[in-house]
């Protein structure tokens, strides 16, 4: 095994961790997963490389009506798809279907608007794709910053709920009705999150591009192994998810690399599954226990 | 004939019973004759002038409707180009539309559709499983068809005796790739790296058969999930194993993409061989010119080029026919290597030989034509070889020179040797 291999597991980890937490954006408040969730990923790249190459728009303005219009979309999936189903009760899982359903009508009108052709999407100024040769080690600029980004992203989530809106988030995702009784707005929150959420998927999609295209295939590629290392890391644990993306990352490349390519994808099943039977909440999670 | 001279009316208005009998007798006489007739001298004299359906199977809804698009192309310009010089036996063609939404599982239900709707003939669907899903059904309706499956099984006239293969299939695609590793490079270290689909399988398995046959067996075969977000671990393994050619079976962009820039970062440019869905030019924008330079994809002859050869007058004027449609743009490789336009013109030709719109008689001639001039070869049948392409017409040709004047969106330049 060479240091290449650590250095490719630790860009899709990144991926991974990137998808896996903007998962738990939209669970916390509202306990729902968004199964449209590697549709909007997907979107955000392709709306970024219309952006920058057909509008011509520089890299962060590009970037700007990337995350505004994947925000606003996942605002209307609330609006549409999730709300009225939590209205009847907090408890009906309908969101499955709905929120599946919209995963359906975005990757249709996705190819029609796009077609089947992925985009070249540039990295942002200052960064390469180009690969390097350092110290025998294969990478490029774009990589070492994805890898940088995601820290800081994830870390920046991390302080959001430390703020008095993100308490209340924390305070709906414990008990939804009590929050309620204390003033918190979880019809609120939840529109809120899907925004937010929304918005970071999107931004997910706009990092990956420059290494797997914007293209309609980008959403699939990323979306089992994001939900994974959101299930790994504990749902709703952000540092979790980053550490189960990059477990994920690395098992998926050193698993390649040592065993076979061909592995690859059984191999991370075979860890995701084993470490859910030994920690069923998932690495940082802890039994949940309720007294009525 | 008036109501009141048909049955001799008496003065008061009312009939006489002996005329009325008369008349029944006559009338029912008249009758017989007619039904009678009407087998002896076939529904075709019958439905002169009305238009022949032609079962148009192809996804309008769905995730692959663009991509599946402009392979109906050349079917519908060939359906114009007929209807306009005055339809097959004086019959318009007109396209009896289905969305199958590139579903197999919706296949069967179309099949009974068409055959609801008694529709004959019929174009599509695209794609390996969703043709072979279709086939099993159309083939107990006795519906004639050309579906768009490089699968060689569907070739097979003994399995589905009405459906008719106007592309080049797995095994000849290997076959050719095999042959050219082989014999016109002398590489003796082939690896193969190949997508997990059915097309996948299907072109391995052919080529692990045609190396077989030189003499050679793979030094690797590289299987990758076509989701997969990294595919350097399998370009890697090939290099590490020591292919010195390689044999793709990619049919998507972004994997060609994923798979020629990993080259490019290893400094590794074997030559490649593979499908025709490496000529798409969006792959121009994703990859560096130096590593496609050995890259080379199966084609027809007929739309190659070479210093001496250049493509003839037709597949000129369907090129330069496609150059004026903005669907066709970026796809033209894929629209005059679809079977579709060949097929509307060869069903044309049976029945103008049969004489007649009727399955079997149409079927008969099918199987019997022989070096019917299509667009991508000279298409021969036998009642139980219904893949009509004849390997000679099969070549590879250069996936850097899509980018050359000569090109016109449709040719490509022949490989060296071919």
């Amino acid at each position: 095994m060479d240091i290449d291999t650590l250095v490719r597991g630790l860009v899709n980890g990144s991926l991974y961790a990137l998808v896996a937490v903007s998962f738990n954006i939209l669970y916390r408040p509202t306990n729902v997963f968004n199964f449209a969730q590697g549709e909007l990923v997907m979107l955000g790249a392709m709306v970024f490389a219309s952006a920058s190459t057909l509008m011509g728009l520089p890299w962060i303005g590009a970037l700007a009506v990337a995350l505004v219009a994947v925000g606003i979309l996942g605002l209307i999936e609330e609006r549409i798809a999730v709300a009225p189903v939590l209205a009847k009760s907090q408890h009906n899982t309908g969101w499955v279907i709905t929120t599946l359903a919209v995963s359906l009508i975005i990757s249709n009108l996705v190819g029609r608007v796009w077609g089947p052709d992925p985009i070249m999407v540039e990295p942002p100024p200052l960064l390469s794709t180009q690969t390097l040769d350092w110290t025998g080690i294969q990478i490029n600029s774009y990589q070492i910053a994805l890898i940088i980004v995601t820290f800081v992203m994830v870390l920046a989530i991390e302080r959001v709920y430390r703020t008095r809106h993100g308490k209340a988030v924390l305070a709906t995702a414990e008990d939804r009705e009590a929050a309620l009784l204390r003033g918190i707005d979880p019809a609120k929150l939840s529109r809120w999150s899907f925004f937010l959420g929304g918005a970071f998927a999107g931004l997910t999609g706009v990092l990956a591009a420059p290494i797997l295209y914007a293209s309609t295939a980008l959403g699939p590629s990323l979306l089992l192994k994001g939900f994974a290392a959101a299930a790994v890391g504990s749902i709703g644990n952000n540092r979790g998810a980053l550490i189960a993306g990059y477990l994920i990352g690395l098992t998926e490349a050193i698993g390649a690399s040592v065993l076979s390519p061909g592995y690859q994808e059984a191999v991370i099943f075979v860890l995701v599954l084993t470490l859910l039977l030994l920690k069923p909440h998932g690495l940082f999670g802890r039994p949940f226990t309720r007294t009525v | 004939m008036p109501f009141s001279a048909a049955f001799d009316l008496r003065g008061d208005g009312s009939i006489d019973r002996r005329s009325l009998l008369r008349t029944a007798a006559r009338l029912g006489a008249a009758a017989a004759g007619a039904s009678l007739a009407s087998p002896l001298f076939g529904g075709d004299a019958r439905a002169a002038g009305e238009a022949v359906k032609i079962g148009w199977v192809r996804p309008t809804t769905g995730r692959l409707v663009t991509s599946f698009a402009p392979l109906y192309l050349g079917g519908g310009i060939a359906v114009d180009e007929i209807n306009q010089a005055g339809g097959i036996l004086g019959r318009p063609i007109s396209k009896f539309e289905e969305d199958d939404e590139a579903s197999p599982a919706k296949e069967p239900a179309i099949v009974r559709k068409l055959h609801e709707a008694e529709v004959n003939f019929a174009v599509g669907p695209t794609g390996s499983s969703q043709s072979l899903a279709s086939l099993a059904a159309t083939t107990r309706a006795k519906i004639i068809q050309s579906t768009y499956a490089a699968a060689a099984e569907a070739g097979d006239g003994k399995r589905y005796p009405y459906h008719y293969q106007l592309m080049y299939n797995t095994d000849q695609q290997g076959q050719v790739c095999a042959n050219y590793m082989v014999k016109n490079l002398g590489i003796k270290k082939v690896g193969i790296l190949q997508e997990s689909t059915a097309f996948g399988e299907q072109a391995t398995t052919s080529t692990k058969a045609a190396l077989k046959a030189l003499g050679i067996d793979p030094v690797s075969v590289q299987v990758y999930p076509i989701t997969a977000p990294d595919l350097s671990a399998y370009v890697r393994n090939l290099q590490k194993e020591g292919a010195e050619g390689v044999i793709a079976w990619i049919a998507n962009v972004p994997n060609a993409a994923m798979i020629f820039n990993t080259m490019k970062t290893l400094k590794w440019f074997p030559p490649v061989t593979g499908h025709s869905g490496l000529f798409l030019p969006a792959l121009f924008e994703l990859v560096p010119p130096d590593a496609i330079k050995n890259v080379f994809a199966t084609y027809y002859r007929n739309f190659t080029w070479t210093d001496q050869q250049k493509p003839g007058e037709r597949q000129v004027a369907l090129a330069k026919k496609l150059l004026a449609i903005p669907e066709a743009k970026g796809y033209e490789v894929n629209v005059a290597s679809s079977p579709y336009y060949d097929f509307v013109y060869l069903l044309k030709a049976a029945v103008e030989q049969a004489k007649s719109f009727e399955v079997d008689k149409v079927k008969q001639a099918l199987d019997s034509t022989r070096n019917f001039p299509g667009l991508v070869g000279n298409l021969s049948f036998t009642p139980d070889n219904h893949c009509g392409i004849d390997i000679k017409d099969v070549v590879l040709a250069s996936v850097a020179s899509g980018q050359d004047p000569q090109a016109m969106g449709s040719f490509r330049e022949r490989a060296p040797g071919q």
